[in-house]
């Protein structure tokens, strides 16, 4: 099978699997209870293993999912689709434990239209947010006659999904500008199931489910002509990317499981806003050998809107900062292997919008990638990331998280003429 | 790309890369897939995180309303009865399955006898069961049979057979004797409209102040089920037959007088409906417990020395208009231990259903066993019972969300 016929075939398989998000392990981070759940910042493997940045950092080898604007500078059919494995080591103070789960992390394909004129199509299925979490609490209720014991389990899965198409296009050498336009879809689902040691006494179920779907979009910019001011500035680049506020159309479905009978509310409709969200990075490319990049991304999330109203006390603003160095592997293919391999590393901190009682939960995490060249322009990347956020303090929770993101990046030549063509 | 060309070409790999690679990937599937744990509810943590969690409430509440009603319902029990004490009376038809019988339209039939086996006796035991046989005019169904589809036309006057015993013992066989001329017709080849091979009925006669229970076909024991014994000058005399339909109808007027109390009346059809109001509780909850609680009047409730159990059932009414269409899951009212008089039974089913919008209440009946084979009476205070303390309540605990 040619490279074209695997791209081909990839890209179909990505289209077909859009719509659906494997989940396999046992479980996430009880903080994702709290609004739709973890944001997930979804970058790709380069970006992660650098602290997830490169908002300002172009790369024709990578499909760059911070930032419509970097596609400008891709030059071959590219196709990377992306595994997560995350693991949480939770503790409250007093118990700890480790749960895990590896998911389909998404996967982006672009398609070079016009290398020259920077025009590339670009598009692919991201994960957005995720929700898993597992916990039970227990109630002793006690009356002037009767006392009922209950133990209720409390879990969460789903989360929201973006599928996204948008172009590139360079209208000057030194500036690109890039939008994509964005279908958030998705299902939250949490269950309470209640059970009771009371003799004679039955318990239930609670299944809630919320189903929800909206559009936004996202433009960005990337300016490269730094070094027009002062040759110093020639290595720098600079990017703005804006991301607007999503109106979601949410339907809210609950079904009751009973002793002896089931029960189905009618299916109920609102709508859930996400605040726009905002970043800029500066990219800097000393060398073809050598890549650094910051960032900082934010989202008012004080301005979301669940049904009518933001969790007042659960959810803030948020906002998250990054930096990263790459050494980029040789692309000779008689450099030593060793050398063709690319070496990433990165810091972020995360002010989340979680805020449980009025608690801030922060992260801060420290990242490592790799990328192994397979053959040609196809990529293993690798990226791995240590972090730590929340607290035991105020009845809360403390978490060691450990993140493997892994993504074949493939490429392949598609509509590019060739001189002597 | 499938995982084995990916490691197809890792192994093409200059050797100490892919080697190292290899390694790698090792390492990793080590040590992502074997540290992982279950979610449980002993490594669970105990955080204060907003979780939409579940509220519990009691509450007892009286009932808004009761019926007693009289429904005359099929019974083919275990038991039949036949016989008439007080204002109670029973008949029981009977039919040998007319397939069974070995047709011979030249047979002489010598005698037929009919024999029972009583097991029970409602009434004075010192009375008389007096009944007489009529032959039954028209097919029927001991599933469908009632008290009042056998009162016009359904046997005929003519008397068949006659029996007259009492309650000397507990368990007895009794033997009846019957018209050779309506068995001899069961045995002919059928040929006219008029021959009728439907069985016959049991009526109490005059003088009757007792109703026995007989054991049905359907009984375990061959002995006990009604046998034909039947005499034609055979070799293989008696030819008997213990394969048919039976049931009883019963019936007593005018029981439910006393405005204070509700009636469960078995082998008759009298039954109790209640309803209670809960509106208040949001559908959705989850019922923990409901309790219905009830006090018997003993003064008016009638049981035997044969009477199993005490008990009573409990189904949601489906229906406003008809009372015979019941959810078909039933819970079962018992005496509360300790207690004389003081009856409790599960409603939860009914009052989660009836939380979903559809609340018609309750239907109270004898249990099973004891409604389709016995005249046997429970009779419970109603919400207009004098003593407060003695009205039905439902005790209903529930979890509701936050």
């Amino acid at each position: 099978m040619t490279i074209s016929k695997k791209l081909i075939f990839a890209l179909i398989v990505l289209l077909s699997a859009g719509g659906h998000r494997a989940y396999a392990g046992s479980g996430g981070s009880d903080y994702s209870l709290i609004g739709i759940g973890d944001i997930r910042y979804t970058p790709g493997a380069r970006a992660a293993g650098m602290g997830y940045t490169g908002i300002g950092l172009a790369s024709p080898q990578y499909v760059n999912g911070l930032s419509p604007a970097t596609w400008s500078t891709i030059n071959r059919t590219r196709l990377e689709a992306t595994v997560l494995y995350e693991g949480f080591n939770s503790s409250d103070g007093d118990r700890s434990r480790y749960l895990a789960h590896g998911n389909f992390y998404g996967a982006l394909f672009a398609i070079p239209i016009s290398p020259t004129n920077g025009i590339v199509l670009a598009g692919g299925f991201l994960p957005y947010s995720h929700v898993d979490y597992d916990t039970y609490t227990s109630d002793t209720f006690v009356s002037g006659t009767d006392t009922l014991d209950s133990q209720v389990h409390h879990v969460g899965t789903g989360g929201l999904n973006k599928a996204e198409v948008g172009l590139s296009w360079a209208p000057m050498p030194n500036i690109a500008i890039g939008a994509s336009l964005n279908y958030l879809y998705g299902t939250l689902t949490n269950s309470l199931d209640q059970t009771t040691t009371t003799p004679g006494a039955a318990g239930g179920t609670v299944n809630n489910e919320q189903t929800m779907n909206g559009v936004n979009y996202t433009v960005g910019v990337l300016y490269t002509g730094l070094g027009t001011l002062s040759g110093a500035l020639s290595p720098f680049s600079l990017g703005v990317v804006v991301t607007t506020r999503s109106n979601l159309h949410t339907t809210n479905q609950t079904n009751y499981l009973y002793t002896f009978e089931v029960d189905t509310t009618s299916q109920g409709v609102g709508r859930l806003a996400i605040p726009f969200s905002y970043g800029i990075g500066i990219g800097y490319q000393p060398g073809e050998r050598w890549a650094l990049a910051a960032d900082y991304t934010a989202q008012p999330w004080g301005e979301a809107d669940f049904q009518g109203s933001t969790p007042a006390g659960m959810i803030r603003d948020s906002y998250r900062l990054g930096a990263g160095v790459e050494r980029t592997g040789a692309r000779e293919n008689t450099a030593a292997w060793l050398d063709r391999i690319s070496y990433r590393l990165g810091f972020t901190y995360n002010q989340t919008y979680y805020v449980p009682n009025g608690v801030p939960i922060n992260e801060w995490g420290v990242t490592a990638g790799m990328a192994f060249p397979l053959s040609g322009e196809t990529r293993l990347n690798v990226a791995a990331e240590y972090a730590s956020r929340g607290t035991t303090d105020n009845g809360l929770i403390k978490e060691k998280i450990f993140r493997l993101t892994l993504s074949l990046n493939i490429s392949d030549l598609w509509f590019v003429r060739y001189e002597e063509d | 790309m499938t995982d084995r060309r990916i490691t197809g070409r890792l192994r093409r790999l200059a050797p100490p890369a892919g080697a190292a690679l290899r390694t790698l990937s090792v390492l990793c599937a080590l040590a992502l897939g074997s540290c992982s744990e279950d979610p449980t509810e002993a490594n669970a943590l105990h955080a204060n995180l907003p979780l939409a969690n579940l509220v519990v409430r009691d509450t007892t509440i009286l009932s808004r309303g009761t019926s007693t009603y009289r429904r005359y319902i099929p019974l083919d029990g275990r038991i039949n009865l036949i016989g008439q004490t007080g204002n109670y009376t029973a008949l029981a038809p009977i039919e040998f399955y007319p397939s069974y019988f070995v047709l011979n339209d030249t047979a002489r039939v010598d005698s037929a006898k009919l024999k029972l086996h009583f097991v029970t006796w409602f009434g004075d035991s010192t009375g008389r069961l007096a009944f007489n046989v009529y032959r039954i005019t028209r097919g029927w169904s001991q599933t469908r049979l009632t008290w009042d589809t056998v009162q016009a036309g359904f046997y005929e006057s003519m008397v068949r057979g006659t029996s007259v015993t009492g309650a000397a013992r507990d368990t007895q066989d009794v033997f009846i004797a019957l018209d050779t001329a309506m068995v001899r017709q069961w045995l002919l080849t059928p040929t006219s409209t008029t021959d009728t091979k439907y069985g016959f009925i049991l009526v109490p006669s005059a003088g009757c102040s007792i109703v026995r229970g007989f054991t049905a076909f359907d009984s375990d024991s061959l002995r006990s089920q009604p046998t034909l014994e039947v005499y034609t000058r055979s070799p293989t005399d008696p030819s008997r037959y213990n394969a048919g339909l039976d049931t009883f109808v019963g019936n007593i007027d005018n029981l439910n007088q006393n405005p204070q109390l509700i009636y469960m009346q078995a082998g008759v059809g009298y039954r109790a409906t209640m309803d209670f109001d809960v509106s208040f509780i949001p559908r959705g909850a989850i019922i923990n417990i409901a309790t219905l609680q009830l006090q018997r009047d003993p003064s008016t409730s009638r049981f035997t020395r044969f009477t199993g159990d005490t008990a009573f059932s409990v189904q949601a009414s489906l229906s406003p208009s008809d009372p015979t269409l019941l959810d078909g899951v039933l819970s079962t009212g018992r005496r509360v231990a300790g207690t004389a008089n003081t009856f409790s039974a599960d409603a939860r089913r009914p009052v989660q259903l009836w939380l979903q919008g559809s609340n018609y209440g309750l239907t109270l009946r004898s249990s099973q066993a004891d409604e389709y084979s016995s005249f046997d009476l429970m009779t419970f205070f109603n919400e207009q019972a004098s003593d407060t303390l003695k009205r039905p309540r439902l005790k209903i605990i529930y979890s509701t969300q936050r």
